[in-house]
């Protein structure tokens, strides 16, 4: 039997923030003091906080002092941060979005993306490097920006500020401000650039350190401004965007803002709070999960889903048996409130259940049936209900098991889950093939992952609903592709650092040495170590067929599936 | 919505059809004094050139599925199920079902049906195979086994080792001395798990039970470890076995079908120089 | 709960690359390293960690993905402690799978180009000839053009078949002048052929239309031999055989099998069949009547009496007269009590000075007889002096004199034999033994005494001396005459082909009457038969027998003299044996085919004035009966069904036209 290893817990502030960035240079007390001085920070209230998290310790560990110089970008619209952003001082400006003119992805380090001609397509066969990980440039993809700094503290900077300052209608947010909450407390990609007009210094705090001081703070120094701004910008986004309140009337929209409740539920300690808690079993996670809705309750409200994963289930003799699950976008309880309206009142159905961290929508009945159920001749529809997606998988289409353990193992994220029949599957390895050819020869994925029956999803990247990988990205490489959506790794960005890999629950980002083009491995000639890129699927972005795997599967064994769309999983699971 | 079943059905019916269509054809045209074999060999040569393309084809996974040549790989694979059992009955059209007597002639023949029966076989494996695999052990990399069973060797070795240092006993040391060094050392059973016969495994474990008598209680433990061990190098070869014939098969149809599309190439010029 | 042999996190397991050519080669030692081999297939593990120095101090760089930095850091002299033993990549099962493809190309190329630049054809032959072609002189030159030369050549030029067919030639020159025209027909034939062909529309299977109207109906075409025969296919091939299908799609007309819709057979005999009543026969003369009728003969029990089979069995043979007929009818042929067809008669004197003249006991009349108005060339003779200048003549020239006298057209009927000669000479030397001498003075115009010559006594008891081979002069009317002296009788056979000839001449010829007089006295006998008695007991009635017939494609009339056995093998597409039918000889078995008619009363069909009318084109021919039915189909079908598989064309028909 192995020898049991004893270690010490891990601790909340084993690493501090200020140690991703640079561990020589850690927060020192004296620039807390500083910043002790200045408000909002010197309007606290310190006796809220405990005595194991007082508000330096906060500071020390989860925030850090960020320099930047004229051009660098803070926040990229469209990153996923955990972090909030206050302004100590210096020039920053943000980009104020406005039709047609926003700032091109290629001005912000992001490979254009651009789909391959067909013969570019077929030159592959024979154009494609015979050195594995080959990579041909490692220059920025657009003159207009560069790169500076290294590791954690690599900057994308943008070389003709002039430009951009008189090309985009970007607006001046002044030191004594923050941003980013939004992002960091509803774990939403960011909406806005932010970059620095001048050299700027600005105080970067962790989700977790902008909770807690907004939570001990008894003077609520920041919790009113941030909440507010929060409630009022997340909700209208919110409400724009989502199908079910198309063509509402600005009258309507504002019965909704006034009445929904914004909630957060279950615990978001950790930017993989899946994989840790895997290890310790899912029955006892099961308690743990926040109760959202009950079943059997009058149903007081409908249920949205903004980020994070619900699971519906049903009272089963002495335990519950899983029905369903909400991903973001999807809404709970209209069915019942709609069959209510008739006079009898139906209860939930379900229970909706917290899975981890959850931001969530609430809108009471009376709202509800006021404003969406009541006929309205601006709408379409007369009825909202099939906008509503049902996320309650019906009868025996997909087996029990086989649900419980893709909501336990949060596969219900995936919007392109590499899903692998296994009594099809010859294990020929076309679909590897297939995946080397389109991506320079190289595969991105391993035909090995989790298998439940007879079906594998494989260690793919399932271009999550909900990509935690994206949160710590220092230079913004891992990001979503603004058409598409789908989560891509920009080579000419990635640096290296393996946050990402790390942080995916579902083992689908790979770090890789990278060669030249003769294949010799590159190495880094600051410190002389061999170059790492992440890489991972890509959903063949620039290919003209799509996804080169699911094509390539002679078998139709591998199929690319979108949990979130029922009819897909039912489509692949019943087979 | 059709079932996988209805569709097969659908695929046999017309694969029946244009089967019978093709007799007929013969039966007319044979009447009207056309040259039958020379246009079925035709016919047969533009049916093996399409089979063969599948090979290409599969080589453009990145073109898109609605281009006739990409097309998704599972329907060109039915149609290269389809089209090649049909091509046995073009074949036999052709032939005349009459065996050749010449060298040529027999040479091409004997690679037609080599490429067909080969390609009938890896039908069959690629319809039972994944089924078998999927029930039993874990699911591995065939390129990887050889290194897990390295791993369980250097484990299994270790823990006797380490046994037999612990206890100044040798009984462990003679049981993997005697039934597993053998065992361990590569892979073993395949005939036996092609056909799936578990009597090896089965007379493995009963040695490792037998051994138990001999052993004292901390050496239990480490027997069950090792009887652990066993079945997953079992497992280990029966992967290999099965994951190998799927592989393995193809080492025989994809060089008799180059050949074929060669010698088919000759013969047809030595048709059209003598008649 | 074992751990999984293989786990999945990205510093575990890295990503696969089951394309390329090379593989680590530590893998099967379970510690595979994080690089792989390169494209070319070498270690680069040996980059894995370089320490960096910083001064005098080195640092470990190695990657997270291996294990990171390692415990002991870097040597003093800046190596890595840990240095990763180099691996010998090994080729991957892709390279392998390659390589086993690339063998087999090359192997089957080698060969071809062997096959292709050898000096032998014969190695590139599909197959052994069949054994009427294999042996040792034949070569692929003896059939292929292709073959003299270099044959790589004629890949793209693509020999036409019809030259190769030419070489089959040398050896096939049954297959006549037209042997590459269909069934070996020559192209005019086919215009009538085809146009005489009747096409039934609906009776023709739907596949066979198909087939019909997909066929090349060209009978210009020329058909090379390998549209059919089809060589190399070893030495028992059946290089002959056809389908129906094929054999039917060319026709107009057509059916679905033998059984149905085949054409009857065409009941009408060939030209020579003779007038054989088997029913009269079999039913009644050679049952009631064969004691009365056949007193010194056996009446036939069976059908073999008369019908014995070839040597190789192939056709039934009927036998001659002799063994036959002879027994009945050669007493009525040699029928004593006629007296003969008068060829030469004195006719009673008409003017006064006629030098000798014998008297005659019966009055003769002044009429000249049929044969001496030829010989007259169709004019009443002037005077008693012309025929004895005739007659003189003839017996001082011969047979010149008699050729002489015949119009152009009509010499044949001066051809006897036996001659009429010797009896015109007996005749002149009892009728005018001073013939000479009376013809010399008449003709210096001296007086010639008349005179009554005496035909002697004697041969007045005797009217009629016999000269030989069926001639004899009759004295008391002054008459030669012959009576047919058997069967085959020349003198008859002789007159009634002649008369046959003047078909379509008859109103233009000034004599033929007189001709058509003797030839209805030879069908039409004044002995001691006569037309009530049911039985052929006259001689000269050839015709009764042998049929007077004509060709339908020719219209030539003709008499058929002798037997046709087996009128199928006559055809030249057609062929039957009987052989493989007849099994033993016994009547049943014929008569499972020839089936006898219902007996009737037996009535000439030749009246005398037949052969009058069928010149004149008054009547036809009428047609041959045998009395027993024509062979109908369905005897045959009983056995030749598609049950039976015997119902190929092939089995009757053959395509070569002999």
């Amino acid at each position: 039997m192995p020898e049991t290893v004893s270690v010490t817990r891990p601790q909340r502030w084993d690493h501090p923030f200020s140690f991703d960035l640079n561990p020589s240079s850690p927060v020192t007390d004296s620039m807390i003091d500083e910043w002790l001085t200045r408000p909002p920070f010197n309007q606290m209230d310190e006796s809220g906080f405990r005595k194991s998290m007082s508000l330096r310790d906060l500071l020390k560990n989860d925030a850090r002092l960020m320099s930047y110089q004229a051009g660098d970008i803070v926040v990229r619209r469209g990153d996923w941060g955990n972090s909030a952003f206050f302004i100590l001082g210096g020039n920053v400006r943000a980009e104020v979005e406005s039709a047609g003119s926003s700032i091109p992805p290629s001005m912000l380090g992001r490979k254009p993306n651009r789909k391959r001609t067909l013969f570019e397509s077929i030159a592959q066969l024979w154009k494609n490097p015979s050195a594995p990980e080959s990579r041909s440039r490692f220059t920025p993809d657009d003159s207009r920006i560069g790169n500076r700094g290294q590791g954690g503290q690599t900057r994308v900077f943008l070389q003709d500020l002039p430009a951009v300052l008189s090309g985009y209608r970007t607006e001046a947010i002044p030191p004594g401000q923050w941003f980013g909450e939004l992002s960091a407390l509803g774990r939403t990609p960011r909406t806005a650039t932010v970059f620095a007009e001048g050299p700027a210094q600005l105080l970067e705090v962790r989700w977790q350190g902008l909770r807690d001081l907004m939570r001990f703070d008894q003077n609520s120094a920041i919790r009113t401004d941030v909440e507010k701004s929060f409630r009022d910008h997340a909700l209208e986004e919110f409400l724009r965007n989502h199908p079910v309140f198309q063509g509402l009337s600005d009258e309507k929209l504002k019965i909704l803002m006034d009445h929904a409740e914004f909630r957060t539920f279950g615990e978001y300690d950790s930017p993989k709070p899946f994989k840790d808690l895997a290890k310790q079993g899912f029955e006892n996670n099961f308690e743990s999960e926040a109760l959202i809705l009950e079943e059997g309750h009058y149903p007081n409200d409908v249920f949205f889903v903004r980020s994070g994963l619900a699971r519906l289930t049903v009272k089963h003799h002495h335990g519950h048996r899983t029905v369903g699950y909400l991903t973001p976008g999807h809404a709970y309880g209209f069915h019942e409130i709609a069959a209510s309206s008739a006079g009898e009142s139906v209860p939930y159905q379900c229970s909706v259940r917290a899975i981890s961290f959850l931001s969530g929508l609430l809108i009471p009945t009376p709202v509800v049936q006021l404003v969406l159920l009541a006929p309205d001749e601006n709408r379409q529809s007369t009825s909202v209900l099939p906008i509503v997606p049902a996320p309650v998988i019906k009868g025996d289409a997909v087996p029990e098991p086989l649900l419980e353990f893709l909501v336990e193992e949060r596969f219900v994220q995936a919007t392109a889950a590499m899903v692998i029949d296994l009594d099809r599957c010859v294990r020929c390895d076309d679909c590897v093939r297939a995946c080397a050819t389109a991506h320079d020869g190289n595969p991105r994925f391993v035909r090995h992952g989790p298998i439940h029956g007879h079906h594998m999803l494989a260690n793919a990247c399932l271009h999550c609903v909900d990509p935690v990988c994206m949160v710590e990205c220092p230079t913004g490489a891992i990001h979503r592709e603004f058409a598409s959506g789908n989560v891509v790794i920009s080579e000419s960005s990635c640096i290296g650092c393996a946050q990402c890999a790390n942080n995916c629950p579902y083992d689908a980002i790979r770090m890789v040495q990278i060669t030249d083009q003769n294949g010799q491995l590159v190495v880094d000639d600051r410190i002389g170590r061999p170059l790492t890129q992440a890489t991972k699927c890509d959903l063949c972005l620039d290919q003209l067929g799509g996804p080169a795997c699911q094509n390539a599967c002679a078998h139709d064994a591998l199929r690319r599936v979108d949990l979130s769309d029922v009819q897909q999983l039912q489509e692949v699971f019943a087979r | 919505m059709t079932g996988p079943q209805q569709r097969r059905m659908g695929w046999i019916l017309v694969g029946l059809l244009v089967a019978t269509a093709l007799g007929i054809t013969n039966h007319i045209l044979t009447a009207s004094h056309v040259r039958t074999p020379y246009y079925f060999g035709w016919l047969l040569l533009v049916m093996v050139v399409f089979l063969a393309a599948f090979g290409v084809r599969k080589k453009l996974t990145f073109l898109p599925p609605t281009l006739i040549f990409g097309g998704n790989a599972a329907n060109w694979l039915r149609f290269h199920i389809f089209i090649g059992l049909l091509s046995a009955v073009v074949f036999g059209h052709h032939t005349g079902l009459r065996l050749p007597t010449g060298f040529v002639e027999t040479t091409l023949a004997a690679l037609f049906l080599g490429t067909f029966l080969s390609g009938v076989t890896g039908l069959i494996l690629s319809r039972v195979i994944p089924a078998r695999l999927t029930s039993r052990g874990e699911e591995v990399l065939f390129e990887r086994i050889p290194m897990f069973r390295s791993r369980l060797r250097t484990e299994v070795e270790e823990l006797v080792a380490a046994a037999a240092e612990k206890s100044g006993d040798s009984a462990l040391v003679e049981f993997y001395e005697t039934h597993l060094k053998e065992f361990f050392s590569g892979p073993k059973h395949i005939l036996e798990h092609l056909i799936a016969n578990k009597r090896p495994r089965r007379r493995l474990l009963q040695h490792a039970q037998n051994c138990r008598r001999f052993l004292n209680e901390p050496e239990h433990a480490q027997l069950d470890r090792i009887t652990q061990l066993i079945q997953m190098k079992d497992d280990l070869d029966f992967h290999l076995a099965l994951q190998g014939a799927l592989k393995m098969w193809l080492f025989v149809h994809l060089p008799l079908t180059c050949g074929l599309l060669i010698v088919a190439v000759f013969h047809l010029l030595l048709v059209h120089a003598f008649t | 709960m074992t751990d999984p042999l293989q786990e999945f996190g990205w510093k575990k397991s890295s990503y696969e690359r089951p394309s390329d050519m090379w593989v680590c080669g530590q893998a099967c030692e379970g510690t595979p390293c994080a690089f792989g081999p390169t494209a070319k297939g070498q270690c680069q593990h040996r980059q894995a960690c370089v320490p960096k120095s910083n001064g005098p101090e080195f640092f470990c760089q190695r990657p997270l993905h291996l294990s990171g930095k390692c415990s002991e850091g870097p040597l003093e002299n800046g190596a890595c402690p840990n240095e990763f033993p180099q691996c010998k990549p090994r080729h991957s099962l892709l390279y392998f799978r390659r390589i086993v493809v690339g063998l087999s190309a090359a192997l089957s190329l080698a060969m071809c180009l062997l096959l292709w630049s050898g000096e032998s054809t014969e190695a590139i032959s599909p197959g052994p000839l069949t054994s009427h072609h294999a042996s040792s002189d034949v070569t692929c030159q003896s059939c292929h053009t292709a073959a003299t030369g270099d044959w790589t050549s004629k890949v793209l030029t693509h020999s036409t078949p019809l030259n190769d067919s030419a070489l089959c030639m040398k050896c096939h020159t049954e297959l006549g002048e037209n042997p590459f025209h269909s069934h070996g027909i020559a192209v005019e034939a086919w215009e009538t052929i085809s146009s005489a062909a009747s096409s039934k529309p609906g009776s023709t299977p739907f596949l066979l239309q198909v087939s019909t109207s997909l066929t090349d109906h060209d009978s210009h075409k020329q058909h090379a031999c390998s549209e059919c025969h089809q060589e190399h296919h070893g030495a028992k091939h059946d290089m002959v055989s056809m389908t129906n299908n094929q054999c039917q799609s060319c026709h107009q007309q057509q059916f679905a099998s033998f059984e149905h819709g085949h054409p009857e057979f065409d009941h009408t005999p060939p030209p020579g069949s003779i007038r054989f009543d088997h029913a009269a026969h079999f039913k009644r003369y050679l049952l009631d009547d064969a004691a009365r009728l056949m007193p010194d003969a056996l009446a036939p029990t069976d059908c073999q009496a008369c019908h014995q089979a070839s040597d190789d069995r192939s056709k039934m043979l009927t036998r001659g007269f002799e063994q036959m007929c002879s027994a009945c009818h050669e007493r009525d042929i040699k029928d004593r009590d006629f007296p003969g067809i008068a060829f030469f008669q004195l006719p009673s004197p008409a003017g006064d000075e006629i030098g000798e003249w014998p008297t005659a006991q019966q009055s003769t009349g002044t009429e000249i007889s049929g044969f001496m108005q030829l010989l007259l060339d169709g004019r009443p003779a002037d005077s008693d002096w012309e025929i004895k200048e005739l007659l003189h003549d003839i017996v001082r020239r011969g047979q010149s004199a008699i050729d002489e006298k015949l119009a152009n057209d009509l010499k044949g009927f001066g051809q006897f034999e036996p001659s009429i000669i010797p009896a015109l000479m007996h005749a002149q030397q009892v009728w005018f033994p001073n013939l000479h001498d009376e013809i010399a003075r008449h003709r210096e115009g001296m007086a010639v005494d008349n005179s009554v010559v005496d035909v002697p006594k004697a041969n007045l008891s005797a009217p009629q001396e016999e000269i030989g081979g069926g001639w004899y002069v009759r004295h008391d009317d002054l008459s030669v005459r012959y009576r047919p002296i058997g069967h085959a009788d020349p003198i008859a056979r002789l007159w009634l082909e002649q008369t046959l000839k003047l078909r379509g001449k008859v109103d233009s010829v000034p004599d033929a009457d007189s001709i058509l007089a003797v030839s209805e006295v030879l069908s039409n006998p004044t002995g001691s038969g006569s037309e009530l008695t049911p039985v052929p007991v006259a001689s000269g009635r050839c015709l009764s027998c042998h049929a007077v017939t004509r060709d339908p494609a020719t219209s030539e009339l003709s008499i058929a003299w002798s037997t046709t056995p087996n009128r199928i093998g006559q055809n030249s597409l057609t062929r039957f044996s009987h052989a493989p039918h007849v099994h033993d000889t016994s009547n049943t078995v014929c008569q499972t085919c020839h089936i006898l008619e219902d007996s009737v009363p037996f009535v000439s069909t030749s009246s005398p004035s037949m052969l009058t009318n069928i010149l004149k084109g008054n009547s036809e021919p009428s047609p041959v009966t045998c009395g027993i039915h024509g062979v109908s189909m369905n005897s045959c079908v009983k056995c030749h069904s598609s049950e039976s598989k015997l119902d190929n064309c092939q089995q009757c028909h053959r395509y070569h036209a002999r």
